[in-house]
Parts: structure tokens; sequence; C-alpha cells
């Protein structure tokens, strides 16, 4: 369910967020392996976080 | 979507959106935690995007991390699936609670079949391979051909007898270096038989010589004086043929000294030595002639 979820994210938020939270590499590896600056990198993985949860929760509604 | 929840084009919302990451992990400075803290208690869609981003950090650590494999599991199962292993390896399996654990035999030990497997690996199978096509190549070369080999030929007393397979190193080693010893041996001892019975056949004649004088009145006898035609030191042992006119008295010598069947060295001898002693009929014969 976690990764159907997480194949419904955005492609820029979600790779951002496999990088940081499968891969577990630090933000000037994603910075660099993406070409973004840090920051963008933060901020990217903050909302693929959050859509990922709202995907989730939208689900959960949905199958109760 | 995460754009709906919060201002993103607001600079306070857009530095503390950098800042969440690091807030998330633990990782924020004091300095930091601060100024995020007050954005968040004054801008409620960041607050909203805290608690999602919280949620979804949790979420994704059903995802992460991955699986460690425990210790030993791929030689329990190489262990439980390898060659020969129907079911369920004893001990290794699922077993209930208080159940006491047997001790594995040597052959399902975990790792026991892993080390197995990991000597037969392709590039290891090719290198014994290659090994043993080498050393067959080269006993067949040596004229060792591995098929006339059998597990009794292989003992040291046996080595070198086995049929089709050439004789040993130094079996032939010997053999080589012994022929001409033997050969020079037995040339060396043929000269000396030769020399000595030459030797005696003289002492002999000489002897025979003396005591003919006695015997024979002059004039009766036609033979020349004995003397002479018993040959000299020189003369080989196969003499035949007319000796020259032998003093004044125009008598010719005729001496014949024969070796029958005279064809190897010591046979040769031998008959040489029993005929001189009177074993056989004597085959020295001389024969005078006027």
């Amino acid at each position: 369910m976690v990764q159907q979820a997480l194949a419904r994210v955005s492609p820029d938020l979600r790779e951002a967020v496999i990088l940081r939270d499968l891969q577990d590499m630090d933000y000037k590896e994603i910075a660099c392996i993406l070409g973004i600056p840090e920051g963008t990198v933060k901020s990217r993985i903050s909302r693929g976080r959050a859509e990922l949860a709202r995907l989730l929760e939208r689900t959960k509604r949905e199958v109760m | 979507m995460a754009e709906r929840t919060h201002n993103p084009n607001s600079a306070d919302c857009i530095l503390w959106e950098m800042l969440l990451a690091d807030a998330l992990d633990g990782m924020l400075r004091a300095e930091d935690q601060a100024l995020f803290s007050a954005h968040k208690s004054v801008c409620p869609a960041c607050a909203a995007l805290f608690e999602e981003a919280r949620r979804g950090r949790e979420w994704l650590e059903f995802l992460s991390p991955e699986p460690e494999v425990p210790a030993g599991l791929l030689d329990r199962i190489l262990a439980q699936t390898g060659p020969g292993k129907s079911g369920q390896v004893e001990g290794y399996g699922l077993v209930p609670a208080g159940h006491v654990v047997p001790m594995p035999l040597p052959l399902q030990r975990p790792g026991f079949m892993a080390n197995i497997r990991r000597f037969s690996e392709p590039r290891l199978l090719m290198t014994a391979a290659m090994a043993f096509f080498s050393i067959a190549l080269t006993l067949n070369v040596t004229g060792v051909h591995l098929t006339a080999v059998r597990l009794a030929g292989l003992r040291p007393i046996s080595v070198g007898s086995i049929p089709g397979q050439a004789r040993s190193f130094v079996e032939r080693r010997f053999t080589m270096a012994s022929t001409p010893v033997i050969r020079y041996y037995d040339h060396s001892r043929f000269v000396y038989e030769v020399e000595s019975k030459v030797r005696e056949l003289r002492r002999a004649t000489e002897g025979s010589n003396r005591q003919k004088p006695n015997e024979v009145s002059p004039g009766e006898s036609k033979q020349a004086p004995p003397a002479i035609h018993g040959g000299t030191p020189e003369s080989s042992p196969q003499q035949s043929g007319n000796q020259p006119a032998l003093n004044n008295s125009n008598e010719y010598l005729e001496t014949s000294l024969e070796f029958p069947n005279f064809r190897g060295t010591a046979p040769a001898f031998r008959r040489l030595q029993n005929s001189t002693t009177g074993t056989e009929p004597t085959k020295r014969s001389t024969v005078w002639t006027a």
C-alpha cells in the first residue's frame, strides 16, 4: 500500500524521498545526484513526505 | 498538493520548509529551532505540513530500512536446498519451543555445503580440468597411457612393469649406464683369458719340446724343432696355415690351432680350457709335412 502510494507521488518529489528515506543518502549526495541545491532537496523531501501521507490518508478513507 | 497547504511564495514559509527536513531528522540547530517553532506556531499551513511530513516519514519507515539478512541465513538455505536434501534439515527447521535441537551431522552443518559449493565455482573447476588435461597430455607424451594404469600398478614395486607403460626413468637410466660397463667387463675378461690361455699353451708346448728330443732320435722324425712351432706370444689362437720353412732342413711346419664353435667369449674359453686340460679330445693338431 505504501509502495502504491509512493508511486503516485510527483516524480520530482518521489525521487528525492526515495533517495533520502529508502537509499539513506545525505542531502549533499542527493543534491549532487539531482543537480539541485541542498535547500531544494530538503523542500522536496518534506513535500514528498507530506504528499505521501495525504495519499495514504485518502486511501485509508476509501478503504474504510 | 503540498503547495496548497501553505503559501510557498512566502519567504518565511520557504525558509521554514528547508528547516523542516532537519527538524524531522532531529538535526535542527538551536538558533534554527527557535525560528522553526515560532513560524510553525503562527502559520497553520506550515504546521499542517509538519504533521503530514511527519506521518509520511513514519509511513516510509515501513519501507525502510530494508530488512537485514540474518547471519548464516544463506548457509542454512543452501544446507536445506542443496543436493541430497529432500526435506527439511533436522535441527535447522522450525522447532517447537522447548524441543532440544540435535547436533547436525557434519554434512548437514551450515557452511559445509557452502564450502563445497565455493570450490565448485566454474573457474576453479576449469582450472582443475586444465591441470588434469596437462598432466594427462604430459604422461601420454612420455609414453604412459592413463587407460593402461591400474591401481595395482601404482605400487612402488610394480612401477615400471605395467604392461604398455614405459619403464621408469630411474630404471632406464640404470640400464643405459650398466650396459656399457657389463660389455667392457666382458671384453676385458675375454682378452685376459685369451692371453692366459696363450701363455699356458706356450708353456705346455715348451715343456713337451724339451721332452721330445729325448724320445725321438734325430733322423727318424721329420718334425721340425718344436720350440719354433708353438707360435710367438703375438700369434693369435686362431692360426691355421702353412708356416714357412724352418731351419735348414727344408721342412714345412703346419700348425693348426682351432677353436670349434667359437662364437662367444666365456663358452669358447671354457671349451678351450677343457681341451687343454684333457676333458675333451684336444682340438690342437700339429701336422708336420716334409
